[in-house]
């Protein structure tokens, strides 16, 4: 948990990822270290690696950004 | 005996899933079906985005799914399948909605597309849609928890009205996905294999039936120009299926 919270800080309300919506290759390497990444549909991936932050079923889309439900 | 016309019908939910329950695209695709007389018809169902904000309870994405039926089916029969499966399929923590509409029936398109484009940057809330719903002839229900569904539902079918929002629900596999270096095939026989109606690029411009594509991966289709869509980009020289991060544009 502590390698996956280094990718997230909280900021007030949720742990938003660190780098944004577009950073595939950040979202790679966060959800490769990750125990608890789970595929979303495939209709909700937006990645085409699989493997990323931006395609699991734990993260939510903000405004801005994505937060992680599992930190 | 008279038989019942056909009619055409949109049909949307909304808000039917939660975390590691059955998506609401496959519960859409899944109604499609029950629903189309004939098995060869192709019940396209297409995944709008709508807006994510604090104030909006979706899970994680928050999208709604679409799909157009011919049917002789009266709208109570129509609707009795649609509930059932719903209420069979959702998640029990969800909140789903359901929107019908007759297409050859007369209503405000241009409120409904104005409703959908204005839901993917806006909070709406369940009074403003059963009040538009109400003007235009919508059926509009809600079928567990809060019924907050609704909102994306009737959204839903604005956005499918629309003609430039969506991506399709599920994929095109031609063989490619087995091939490890992808296969290459013309526009022409793409659409004759698919039922696709064209195939454009990233300015949106239509390819011509000619043209030779490459194929790779994962192949998803958008919904475009009122049409169902391969989107294409150039690497080397020759056009390639989108990659993920170009289809999130619908």
């Amino acid at each position: 948990m502590d390698r996956l919270s280094r990718n997230f800080e909280f900021d007030g309300l949720v742990y938003r990822f660190k780098f944004g919506v577009d950073n595939e290759p950040a979202s790679r390497a966060c959800a490769s270290e990750c125990g608890l990444f789970m595929p979303d549909d495939e209709d909700e991936q937006i990645d085409d690696t699989p493997v990323s932050c931006y395609n699991c079923m734990n993260r939510r889309w903000l405004i801005d950004g994505m937060e992680c439900l599992k930190i | 005996m008279t038989i019942a016309p056909l009619k055409s019908w949109l049909i949307c939910i909304d808000d039917t899933d939660d975390i590691g329950t059955k998506g609401t695209g496959e519960i859409a695709e899944e109604i499609a079906s029950l629903l189309s007389e004939h098995k060869v018809q192709l019940c396209w169902v297409t995944r709008h985005q709508l807006f994510v904000h604090p104030d909006i309870p979706y899970t994680s994405h928050n999208s709604a799914m679409c799909f157009q039926l011919e049917s002789r089916s009266s709208l109570a029969e129509i609707k009795q399948v649609a509930i059932t499966h719903l209420l069979e399929q959702s998640a029990p923590a969800s909140d789903p909605g359901l929107a019908i509409i007759a297409l050859d029936s007369e209503f405000d398109r241009q409120a409904l597309i104005d409703f959908g484009l204005a839901t993917k940057k806006e909070v709406k809330t369940k009074e403003q849609a059963y009040e538009l719903a109400e003007r235009l002839g919508v059926d509009l229900t809600e079928h567990g928890g809060t019924g907050q569904g609704v909102i994306g539902a009737l959204a839903g079918l604005g956005l499918r009205l629309y003609g430039h929002d969506g991506r399709v629900k599920g994929q095109i596999n031609l063989g490619q996905e087995e091939c490890e270096e992808g296969i290459d095939i013309s526009v022409a026989d793409l659409l004759a294999r698919t039922g696709l109606d064209m195939v454009i690029n990233l300015e949106e411009e239509a390819l011509e039936p000619s043209e030779m594509l490459h194929l790779s991966k994962k192949v998803k289709a958008i919904y475009c120009r009122h049409q169902f869509a391969l989107l294409v980009y150039q690497d080397e020289q020759r056009w390639c299926n989108a990659l993920k991060k170009q289809l999130k544009a619908y």
